[in-house]
């Protein structure tokens, strides 16, 4: 991983994100990116406690992320 | 019925999860009901029709999806029944038959009507697919506050279909918003009608219904699909296009679409080319490996990438007065999302959901909390008048009518006609309000937008098994009663998750349970200390089955584009509609008892056949009949339990049968096998056990079989014998081990 790329479960609340790659098999891929979660896609994140699923605004929509997936969203965060 | 006039056009009705889709069938259809099932699926096919200008409308509510990659169930049902790969089942021996009954524009009973189950008898084998039809108008439902993220779906069945029309939602919610969207550029864009609709407030509906009738009419004339410009794609698509034409493909694939899903990596594409022209499969296959080597493993990750550009393209200048708001969260989010005080919310609300619905129907738990305190004379009135014994009440009031009616002729058909069918008949009629009431109120959760914050707060105490939050609320609800519990999973979003969960819930206790529980505990065991570890070590071993059962058939049961953790939407928090809640509880619960009616009456029939025949013909003595040999025959399982002597190993095993019809039933024929006038205690002292045998047959008892409601629940939501047979052989496998373990390792220690 490059020096700004971290996963999601990690990003503090408030961090403008771009995701750069999501970890999964196909068919959990075609999914997220249905659901707009797709390497390209800008992110804030809204909520992230450190335990339970963190939440995030993608194209004005909430959505929350169980931590054992958000941890396979690889993103890089831009300032 | 009223299906029976022909139907001048079919519109497929399709949209993410959360735009509004029920909010608008409501206002479209009066009535929505079941004609049947997607084959091989565990959905609904759920249509109504609507008449407009003199235009016969069928309304086909296809299931909520974000896509159309086929990759789950939901999304397999919608791609192929776009594709026209359904057609209708039509019974029309039963058509014939319900139009010349005079009672048909009032039946609500079709389903248990002899004359029609004899026609399906001598019918079986010529069920008939009359027409086969793509619909005729694709109606997408996008949500114009969160417009980018839901117009996904709109063009992946864009590039599928060009006979569309989309239903702009929520338009009123954006104008309070100060925002603006410029419907006819979109149109224009997207080559299909786009109407502004508010489906909550009926705005624009007589709009939306003349675009659907005016696409339809056009439908002919050669339109394109909308095209999407793939960039450094588009040499790969028309090679690949040209190959799927010599696989000749039926007419109803675009080529196009059929080559940009082959780059996405669509194998169950593939592999239908592959079976229809082997020729190209290999040809294919060297082409997306060129794109590969190119773009990288993750082509479809490329296609997701220049879908949302192009929407973001196409909508940049349409949307007026986009104000870049910071999304923050709001008070009921602050409190949903906290850690510690989220659960506890949560828990809390659902309990408090929970104590209503039960009390209403049941007094349960409030009777036993008011008898605690002293108010037993308010405990009972609060029985005496919940809805489930005025049921009983008038369903034993009827029953006894007719049962003194036919007496005089024959005591034998009175018995059959009032405790067999009659009696199966009253115990569909007790469960109906529970489980509207039970639906009404889990649709007000998913509207208000609640249920996704307790699935989110609750995520974090099952993310651990494997299950997300959703996992809560059968497991809430069936404490209850497992037929709502059950019910309620249709709101899990995966398949495997959702099988998990139903194959798990009836390791829950229900209260019928629970009152057997606590009856036998405190006979078998004298000390309060003793009670009361019996009643939670049962307790909290069928949670912990529960827990156990749902990881490992999640697991097992797991669709390829199943996520292991939870992924989900989560809609703004609003005032729910209590109209759309009761008309979703008014169709999900009416259906079922439909369904399940007929076999709960035909296995109540067979249950009282086992109970009052014997080898001499009809009797009121138990120990003369076919239930009471299959008792003896089945006596030695009491072995397991070290109970040897065959006069009370055939009673227990013969009660435990009784307690199929429903779990309390077995506090009625304990007491029944015993001599006349003995009271429940008195019968199970007879018996002489140990409380350490009482305690094992109770483990037994809790979960040995669902009763008989919940086998029908269970086929009912998986749509599966065999998944319901493989639910009842998991109860008595994990029944008879752990009974039989805990009996014997009690006994070598006390």
């Amino acid at each position: 991983m490059g020096p700004n790329r971290r996963d999601l479960g990690s990003l503090p609340k408030g961090t403008r994100a771009r995701i750069i790659n999501v970890i999964g098999g196909w068919g959990v891929r075609q999914r997220l990116y249905e659901m707009g979660i797709y390497p390209g896609a800008e992110i804030v994140v809204i909520e992230n406690r450190g335990i339970g699923p963190v939440i995030v605004s993608i194209k004005g929509g909430q959505i929350a992320i169980g931590r054992g997936m958000a941890r396979r969203i690889i993103v890089e965060v831009v300032s | 019925m009223e299906e029976s006039r022909d139907i001048d056009l079919v519109v497929a009705v399709a949209g993410s999860p959360n735009v509004g889709k029920s909010t608008l069938l409501n206002r479209l259809v009066g009535a929505l009901s079941h004609v049947g099932n997607w084959p091989g699926k565990t959905v609904d096919i759920i249509a109504g029709v609507v008449e407009y200008k003199g235009y016969r409308i069928q309304i086909v509510d296809l299931p909520g999806t974000y896509g159309l990659s086929g990759v789950t169930e939901e999304e397999d049902i919608t791609r192929k029944y776009l594709l026209g790969e359904y057609g209708e089942r039509v019974h029309k021996h039963r058509r014939a038959i319900c139009e010349s009954c005079p009672f048909h524009r009032t039946c609500f009973f079709s389903q248990l009507c002899l004359v029609r189950l004899f026609s399906d008898f001598l019918h079986r084998k010529k069920e008939i697919y009359q027409r086969i039809y793509t619909p005729d108008v694709v109606l997408i439902i996008v949500d114009a506050t969160v417009l980018e993220k839901t117009l996904y779906l709109a063009i992946s069945i864009l590039e599928l279909t060009p006979n569309a029309v989309i239903a702009l939602n929520k338009i009123d919610e954006l104008e309070e918003r100060g925002m603006s969207i410029d419907t006819q550029a979109l149109s224009k864009r997207l080559g299909v009608p786009v109407i502004p609709i508010s489906a909550l407030k009926g705005k624009n509906i007589d709009k939306l219904l003349d675009a659907i009738l005016s696409v339809w009419r056009r439908r002919i004339s050669a339109r394109r699909t909308l095209r999407i410009n793939y960039g450094i794609l588009e040499h790969y698509i028309q090679r690949i296009e040209s190959l799927v034409r010599k696989a000749k493909l039926p007419p109803n694939y675009p080529r196009r679409w059929v080559a940009i899903r082959l780059l996405e990596g669509d194998h169950e594409l593939f592999s239908k080319i592959k079976s229809l022209y082997d020729g190209v499969s290999s040809e294919i296959e060297t082409v997306v490996s060129e794109v590969r080597k190119e773009l990288g493993d993750d082509v479809s990750a490329v296609i997701a990438r220049i879908r949302y550009n192009y929407i973001a393209e196409i909508t940049r200048d349409i949307i007026k007065k986009k104000v870049e708001r910071v999304p923050e969260l709001s008070l009921i989010d602050r409190v949903f999302t906290h850690p510690l005080i989220g659960p506890i919310a949560s828990i809390l609300l659902l309990f408090v959901i929970f104590l209503a619905v039960f009390s209403i129907n049941l007094g349960f738990p409030l009777n036993i909390a008011l008898e605690s305190l002293g108010m037993s004379s308010l405990a009972e009135l609060l029985e005496e008048y919940s809805l489930v014994s005025l049921v009983d009440y008038l369903v034993s009031l009827g029953i006894d009518y007719i049962r003194a009616l036919i007496e005089p002729y024959s005591v034998t058909l009175a018995s059959f006609i009032a405790d067999g069918v009659l009696g199966g008949f009253g115990l569909i009629m007790t469960f109906f309000p529970l489980i509207i009431l039970v639906l009404f109120l889990i649709s007000l959760l998913e509207d208000s937008g609640l249920a996704a914050r307790i699935t989110v707060a609750i995520d974090l105490l099952f993310s651990k098994f494997g299950l997300t939050g959703r996992a809560v609320f059968p497991l809430m609800l069936s404490m209850g009663c497992n037929v709502p519990g059950i019910m309620s999973t249709r709101t899990v979003m995966g398949k495997g998750e959702r099988l998990g969960l139903i194959l798990a819930s009836p390791f829950i206790i229900c209260q019928a349970r629970l009152i057997v529980l606590i009856a036998i505990i405190t006979i078998a065991f004298t000390s309060p200390i003793q009670q009361t570890v019996a009643f939670l070590s049962i307790f909290f071993i069928s949670i912990l089955l529960y827990l156990i059962m749902a990881t490992i058939f999640a697991r097992i049961f797991r669709e390829e584009g199943e996520v292991r953790a939870l992924v989900m939407d989560i809609p703004p928090v609003r005032r729910p509609s209590i109209r759309v809640a009761w008309w979703n509880a008014w169709i999900m619960g009416k259906e079922f008892i439909k369904k399940a009616g007929t076999i709960i009456v035909m296995l109540s029939m067979l249950v009282w056949f086992l109970l009052s025949y014997g080898p001499n013909g009809y009797t009121v003595d138990p120990d003369e009949t076919y239930g009471a040999i299959i008792g003896k025959i089945l006596a030695p399982i009491a072995r397991l339990w070290g109970i040897s002597d065959v006069n009370v190993a055939w009673k227990i095993v013969f009660a435990l049968i009784y307690g199929f019809i429903a779990k309390e039933g077995l506090l009625v024929a304990i007491a029944q096998l015993s001599s006349k006038g003995v009271s429940f205690e008195e019968a199970w002292l007879s018996f002489g056990l140990t409380p350490i045998q009482s305690f094992a047959i109770l483990l037994f008892f809790m979960t040995y079989v669902p009763c008989m409601a919940t086998v029908i629940t269970i086929r009912y939501e998986t749509k599966s014998w065999r998944l319901t047979l493989l639910s009842i052989v998991i109860l008595l496998i994990t029944a008879t081990i752990l009974s039989t373990i805990t009996y014997h390792i009690l006994a070598i220690i006390f």
